[in-house]
């Protein structure tokens, strides 16, 4: 099959769970034979804007060219799609950088991606996966590759997944038993592959519990790989909307990180001119703020997570 | 005429009313609750507000979140389908309060219609003929006076009622006094209005309605008549079709200019169905629906017009585009509703995963449906998976049609009525025509039910 090289990136919301969904998504239209660490990018020049994040992506696919523009633009709308927006604002941008043997030049698609060398966010995670991009990165200026940052916590994250949904049902495989067990975390690791599953730490609930996946290559040296340090993830709470209605942030507003000393008001959702209040259950830190000040929510929309 | 419709419904109709819309250049905005976020009428909008959690009452009617939507997005009109907020007088009022046009009738006629004592009162000050039977009943002693006036057997109707709800069939007293409890209890229960009254029940009647439209400028033209007589023991209907068949050129006749009159009488601005019970050469008019309804697809197919494009145009202030000289019926068309239901228990409703989704198509089929594989039934909403409507220039082909397009469905995952319609398309009585309401019921009981 032919091989295509994927530039994601995105700076709404949660920017690298998006890319991250995303990268999962890419599994339903080919195979992803390998991904990228999740880089931080900072815009050059523009203030008030949130840091992007980037990752590239091998996919193996039968889709021609524009079929496969099609589908990604697909995926884009389905993790982006908001309420009050069909077609509204990206969460996640899909590109197509490069398809093995085939050029394209058309108002729709240019293939290679005619920006593709003097992007240092698309360079650097490209050339992380695949070695014929390495010069070009090399090439880029020591500015522009500086302002590309490789997050931390996804480093060594650069796998070979032969099968998504093996490794999904698995992966689910590994939580239930999890669950069952009454275990926090548990690992499996072989040859090319490890799977990690953790819950919260306080006892079990019916719902099924969250996965998150780190695989690794067996040669990628990993800080975690050993498994026994993974400090247990910290309870949180997801508020949620109750209204349709407008989000307007209470002042001061807050922001993923912000602590919160007391119980107080974060937002509140304007809907028919009622103020509807969204209050912090008591003392915590804000983990994810999901929303923009002043977008449309609907019901049971995620607004903040707060670590408690 | 308007830019954006908010479609305050789900499923089928949803999507229904959503194409009727794009043919206009209409942008349109669904609803859905958290039980429907995969649900197909989510994505085919160009827009979609989750309103609430899947209880009805929470999401379907919850009106402050329904209004927040339109407003939010910019939409200028609201379409209510049918059931859930459709004859909702409160609601209409509610949407023009907010600057929206509803896409129905005035509030005015929705609440004089949905009274159902109102609405005979008035009709039969229009002279239209209708059941004999009391205004709303205040006591059991009332309603055992007024059925002994009236005589047995008697029917006990909740003044908000449909789809069944609420009614209770009585034939002695000693029934009366269960029956008057319980559809009370039932009515308070799902209309909020326990109020009952009681007609006489006309002995083994065929339900004959008959589609009207109406505009702002006094036009009113009926679209023909439809037999629903093909009931579950619930009253719901499971088969319709159109024309009704053997029933006498005078009766139908009547039965038209009797709906005209009737949707002149309270100025009906819309589109709207007027339901009668046919006893022999008797009729008798039932209710009038404030709204489009299920199965208006099979007027759709026999007199060639797009209800609902009719719907939004004349909501819109525009004459109608037809006078009742361009209607002329072609043929025969006939629905069955395929609905997630076990017939062999009542019809009870079932909710589960589509496992297997296949629908017919060919010559004369069209299929109005929500249903996909994959796609989870919730348990909260009506059954109504998929209706499918057949065309032929005769009942007969008609009926042939349908039989083929029964035999192409399959729906796997719940049980549904694919079965009981095929073996309806099949029996030996629905195919000489004229079947009563009492039909469906002795069908599946294994009782010989007589016409």
């Amino acid at each position: 099959m032919p091989l295509a090289r994927i530039g994601l990136g995105s700076n709404l919301g949660n920017a690298a769970r998006n890319v991250e969904r995303a990268l999962l998504a890419l599994g339903t239209i080919g195979t992803v034979t390998a991904r990228s660490a999740l880089y931080r990018s900072k815009p050059w020049g523009v203030r008030n804007q949130p840091d992007f994040v980037n990752a590239a992506a091998l996919l193996d696919t039968q889709l021609e060219p524009h079929a496969l523009l099609r589908a990604l633009k697909a995926i884009e709308r389905e993790l982006g799609r908001r309420p009050g927006y069909r077609w509204g604002p990206r969460m996640i941008d899909l590109d197509i950088l490069v398809y093995e043997g085939v050029e394209v030049t058309g108002p729709e698609l240019e293939i290679p991606h005619p920006r593709l060398r003097e992007r240092a966010f698309v360079l650097v995670p490209l050339a992380e996966i695949d070695p014929s991009f390495l010069a070009a990165r090399d090439a880029l200026g020591a500015r522009d590759r500086l302002a590309v940052q490789r997050i931390p916590g996804a480093a060594a994250r650069s796998r070979s997944i032969v099968n998504w949904d093996e490794t999904l049902e698995r992966a689910r495989a590994a939580a239930e038993f999890c669950a069952s067990a009454g275990l926090v975390r548990f690992r499996i690791e072989e040859d090319e592959l490890g799977i990690e599953v953790r819950r919260p730490g306080r006892p079990a609930r019916a719902a099924v519990p969250p996965v998150s996946e780190a695989a690794a290559h067996t040669n990628g040296a990993h800080g975690s790989s050993n498994g026994s340090t993974v400090p247990a993830e910290k309870p949180k709470t997801v508020l949620k909307a109750e209204f349709v209605g407008i989000i307007r942030f209470s002042r001061p507003s807050v922001a993923a990180g912000t602590v919160l000393a007391e119980d107080r008001e974060l937002a509140y959702v304007e809907s028919l001119g009622i103020r509807n209040p969204v209050r912090s259950a008591g003392k915590g830190r804000v983990a994810d703020v999901f929303v923009t000040d002043g977008q449309a929510v609907e019901y049971g929309q995620p607004l903040f997570s707060i670590e408690t | 005429m308007f830019k954006k419709i908010l479609i305050a419904n789900r499923g089928e109709i949803s999507m229904r009313v959503n194409r009727a819309a794009h043919e206009l250049g209409i942008a349109t905005v669904a609803i859905f609750s958290e039980a429907d976020r995969a649900s197909l009428h989510v994505r085919n909008a160009d827009e979609a507000f989750c309103v609430g959690p899947g209880a009805v009452a929470r999401s379907y009617l919850n009106i402050p979140n329904i209004i927040s939507s339109a407003l939010i997005s910019g939409a200028d009109a609201i379409h209510p389908g049918y059931g859930f907020l459709a004859e909702n007088a409160r609601f209409a009022e509610i949407c023009t309060d907010h600057g929206l046009t509803f896409i129905g009738p005035k509030p005015v006629t929705i609440s004089q219609m949905g009274d159902k004592a109102t609405a005979k009162s008035i009709m039969k000050a229009a002279g239209v003929p209708t059941t004999p039977g009391t205004d709303i009943l205040g006591s059991l002693a009332e309603a055992l006076e007024a059925a002994a006036g009236i005589g047995y057997p008697v029917m006990l109707k909740a003044t908000a009622g449909g789809g069944g709800k609420g009614m209770r069939a009585v034939r002695t007293p000693e029934q009366l006094e269960h029956a008057y409890a319980t559809a009370q209890a039932e009515a308070e229960a799902n209309f909020k209005d326990g109020r009952l009254y009681m007609e006489k029940l006309i002995d083994r009647p065929r339900h004959v309605e008959v589609q009207v439209l109406g505009d702002a400028f006094g036009n009113v033209v009926h679209i023909g008549e439809r037999d629903c007589s093909v009931q579950k023991p619930s009253h719901q209907k499971l088969v319709e079709e159109a024309p009704a068949p053997v029933l006498s050129d005078s009766v139908r006749t009547q039965l038209h200019k009797v709906a005209v009159t009737a949707a002149r009488a309270v100025d009906y601005q819309s589109v709207g169905t007027l339901e009668f019970l046919v006893s022999g050469d008797d009729v008798y008019f039932m209710e009038m629906n404030t709204r489009i309804q299920v199965e208006h697809p099979v007027t759709e197919m026999l007199y060639r017009v797009d209800l609902i494009r009719e719907q939004i145009l004349v909501a819109a202030g525009q004459p109608l585009t037809f006078g009742q000289a361009d209607l002329v019926p072609v043929g025969h068309a006939i629905e069955c509703r395929i609905n997630a239901e076990e017939p062999a228990a009542n019809f009870a409703p079932a909710a589960g995963l589509l496992t297997d989704v296949a629908l017919p198509g060919g010559p004369g089929i069209r299929v109005d449906s929500y249903a996909y594989a994959g796609l989870s039934i919730p348990p909260f909403y009506d059954s109504l998976i998929a209706k499918i409507v057949a065309h032929g220039a005769t009942r007969d082909e008609a009926i042939g049609r349908m039989s083929s397009a029964l035999r192409d469905t399959h729906i796997g995952g719940v049980n549904t009525t694919i079965d009981i319609c095929a073996t309806i398309m099949h029996d030996p009585q629905f195919r000489e025509g004229g079947v009563s309401i009492d039909y469906l019921p002795g069908l599946v009981t294994g009782t010989a039910a007589t016409r």
